[in-house]
C-alpha cells in the first residue's frame, strides 16, 4: 500500500516537475505585443518601443524574474513561484490594457502546447495509476532467475577485463538568445587502452 | 483391477487419522489421539507389506476365475469399452474403510474416498525409484487458505464487487506437488559495451567526451535446490510464484505426512523439467555479471554465454493449496505455499472500476491544470 501511494507521488511531483519549466521557463513565448508583433523572454533586456518603465523591466529582465520566482525555484516551491508569476503578471496585464500604452497578450501559439499539457499530463498520470492497479491483479508469473537457490558467496568472478578502446567528443555551442547554435562529433579513434585487468 | 492402498486408522479407535498442520502429528478427529509420524510409519511397513501380498494373491485369483466363467446375466451390451489410452491413465483402489471403489488417475499418490471421506494413500505409487526424498509438511490448514485469500481481495481497486461478494470458493484442496530440486554449478561470461561520459564546457562550447569500452567478464556459481514442479496439471507460474519454501524444514518422505491431501506423483521427468531450471539459472548468470560492470554511463551486453554442470537431482514433495472459483464463466486458480502462506493468483479487472479510476484522477487534475495555464 505505501509503495503504491509513494510511486503515485512520484508520478505527480515528476508530472508537475515536467510541466512547470516547460510551461514557464523554456517556453520562451510569454508576450506577444500588438503593436509591434514580436516575441519577448525574461532574458531579452531591450525593450519594444511602447512597452517601457518598471513593469517591463520586471517582467523581462532576467535579474529580477530570478529575486521574484526563481529564488523559489530553487527552493523547490514550483506551485508558490508560478503562483507569484501569474499574478503579478496578471496585475501588471491589467494595467497595461488600462492605460492603452500597449496590449499584451499571452503567446499565441503556445496555446495548443498547453492545452495539449492540460489534456494529455492527467491522462498520463492517471494511466500509470491504473497500471500499478492493474499489476496487482495478476500476480501469477513464471520466474526467469533464481537468485533465492545461489549461495551468497557462492559468485566469483575468474575474469573482469575492461578494455578501452577510442574516444568520442561531441561539440556543442551554448545557446544564447537570437544565436547560432550547432554540435559536431569527433573521434580519435583506436587511440589506445587502459585498463586490463586481470585476474 | 483393484490396487492396495491404506488408509491410516487410529490405534485407539480405528477413525481415520490425519496429518494435523499445527501439532505436525497425525490424529484422530473422533476420539482425538495423536501419534508422531514415526510411530505410525512402524506400525503401518508390516501392515503395508501383508497388504500387498494380498493384493497379488487376488490379483491371480481374479484371471483363475476369468478363464473359467459360466452363464449368467451378461453386461456386453452395457457402456462402451475403455480405450487403451483411458485405461492406461486410470486406476482403481479399494477403499479399506468402507470397500468403495475409487477411482482416480495413474499419478494419484493420495486421496479421499467419495464414500466415506476417509483419507487414502496409495504407497505403491511412491516407491522404489519413484520414492521422493524428501517432503514438507504443511504448517497451515484450509481456513489460513481462505482467510489468505479473502485478505487477498483486500486493496484490489480494479476488483469486481460482485466477483469478492458472490464468490465462494468452489474447491479448496491441499496438494502435495512433486518437485524436482535440482543442485549444480554454472560457468558464465559475457561481454558488453560500455562507455563513460564527462562535459565540460571550453568558451562557447559545451563539450561531451565519451570513452567506450568492451567489458569482458567470466564467472562461475553454485546452485542449490532449484524447485521445479514435476505435474504437468499445476500451472508453472502458480507454482514458481509461491516459492520460496524454507528448506531448513525438509523431511525424509513418509507417507505418514499424505493423510488428507492429495498427492501426485511425478508425471514430467527430470530430464524434461531441468530446461525450466536452465532458464533460470541463465538469467541469474546475467544478472550477476551486470552487477560487476560499474562506473559506467552506458552498458549494453553484446553476447553471453552460460554452461550447467549437473549436481544432483532431488524429488520432494512440497505443500500447496490450491483455490479454485469460477466466475460468470471463467475459472479462476489461486495457489498457495502450505508452508509461509504466500498466496497469489490472477484475478478479473472491471473494465468499470478501470475508466472510473481513470476518470477520476485525470479529470480533477485537468481541472486544476486548467485553472493554472488556461
Amino acid at each position: 500500500m505505501k509503495k503504491h501511494i509513494f510511486a503515485l507521488g512520484l508520478v505527480m511531483v515528476m508530472a508537475l516537475g515536467l510541466i512547470i519549466p516547460v510551461t514557464a521557463f523554456e517556453d520562451h513565448n510569454y508576450l506577444c505585443v500588438v503593436d509591434n508583433p514580436r516575441l519577448v523572454d525574461q532574458e531579452e533586456t531591450v525593450l519594444p518601443g511602447s512597452l517601457r518603465g518598471d513593469m517591463m523591466d520586471y517582467m523581462l529582465c532576467g535579474e529580477a524574474m530570478e529575486e521574484a520566482v526563481a529564488s523559489k525555484l530553487s527552493d523547490g516551491d514550483y506551485n508558490g513561484a508560478f503562483g507569484t508569476y501569474l499574478s503579478d503578471y496578471g496585475e501588471y496585464l491589467s494595467h497595461y490594457a488600462e492605460n492603452g500604452e500597449g496590449v499584451v497578450l499571452t503567446s499565441v501559439d503556445s496555446e495548443p502546447k498547453r492545452l495539449a499539457i492540460v489534456i494529455f499530463v492527467p491522462l498520463l498520470i492517471a494511466l500509470s495509476v491504473c497500471m500499478i492497479f492493474r499489476s496487482q491483479m495478476k500476480t501469477a508469473r513464471t520466474a526467469t532467475t533464481a537468485g533465492n537457490y545461489i549461495p551468497a558467496d557462492s559468485f566469483h568472478l575468474s575474469l573482469e577485463r575492461d578494455q578501452y578502446t577510442h574516444t568520442t567528443t561531441e561539440r556543442q555551442k551554448i545557446e544564447k538568445q537570437n544565436s547560432d547554435s550547432g554540435s559536431s562529433v569527433d573521434s580519435d579513434g583506436n587511440r589506445g587502452s587502459k585498463g586490463g585487468i586481470s585476474k | 483391477m483393484t490396487t492396495q492402498v491404506t488408509n491410516f486408522q487410529c490405534p485407539a479407535c480405528t477413525g481415520p487419522l490425519h496429518f494435523a498442520e499445527a501439532s505436525g502429528k497425525l490424529e484422530c478427529e473422533y476420539c482425538g489421539s495423536g501419534y508422531d509420524v514415526a510411530e505410525i510409519e512402524a506400525l503401518y511397513a508390516d501392515k503395508e507389506e501383508k497388504a500387498r501380498a494380498a493384493s497379488e494373491r487376488e490379483t491371480k485369483k481374479m484371471v483363475e476365475d476369468a478363464t473359467g466363467a459360466g452363464d449368467g446375466w451378461t453386461a456386453d451390451s452395457v457402456g462402451s469399452d475403455w480405450s487403451d489410452e483411458e485405461a492406461a491413465g486410470l486406476r482403481s483402489y479399494c477403499c479399506p474403510s468402507c470397500g468403495a471403489e475409487i477411482i482416480c488417475d495413474q499419478n494419484t499418490a493420495a486421496t479421499s474416498c467419495v464414500y466415506c471421506g476417509n483419507s487414502t494413500v496409495m504407497p505403491g505409487q511412491l516407491e522404489g525409484n519413484l520414492k521422493p526424498d524428501y517432503v514438507i509438511p504443511f504448517k497451515l490448514d484450509k481456513d489460513a487458505a481462505v482467510k489468505a485469500l479473502k485478505a487477498y481481495y483486500k486493496g484490489k481497486r480494479l476488483l469486481p464487487k460482485e466477483f469478492s461478494k458472490d464468490n465462494h470458493i468452489n474447491e479448496i484442496q491441499g496438494v502435495y506437488v512433486p518437485f524436482w530440486l535440482f543442485d549444480g554449478e554454472a560457468d558464465c561470461e559475457a561481454t558488453y559495451d560500455a562507455s563513460q561520459s564527462h562535459t565540460y564546457t571550453e568558451g562557447d562550447y559545451r563539450i561531451t567526451e565519451t570513452e567506450h569500452f568492451i567489458v569482458e567478464r567470466r564467472g562461475s556459481f553454485q546452485f542449490q535446490r532449484i524447485p521445479v514442479d514435476g505435474s504437468s496439471k499445476m500451472p508453472d507460474a502458480h507454482m514458481d510464484s509461491i516459492e520460496p519454501f524454507d528448506y531448513s524444514e525438509l523431511k525424509p518422505f513418509s507417507t505418514a505426512y499424505l493423510p488428507g491431501y492429495l498427492a501426485d506423483k511425478y508425471d514430467v521427468d527430470a530430464e524434461e523439467s531441468i530446461q525450466r531450471a536452465y532458464k533460470r539459472v541463465a538469467g541469474s548468470a546475467d544478472q550477476l555479471l551486470r552487477s560487476t560492470v560499474k562506473s559506467y554511463t552506458s552498458v549494453s551486453e553484446k553476447n553471453s554465454n552460460v554452461h550447467v554442470h549437473k549436481g544432483e537431482v532431488r524429488y520432494a514433495m512440497l505443500p500447496v493449496w490450491m483455490l479454485h472459483t469460477k466466475w460468470k464463466g471463467q475459472d479462476f486458480l489461486f495457489a498457495m505455499n502450505g508452508q509461509t502462506g504466500k498466496l497469489i493468483g490472477d484475478l478479473p479487472i472491471s473494465k468499470g472500476k478501470f475508466a472510473a479510476w481513470m476518470a477520476g484522477i485525470s479529470v480533477p487534475l485537468m481541472a486544476i491544470l486548467a485553472l493554472l495555464f488556461l
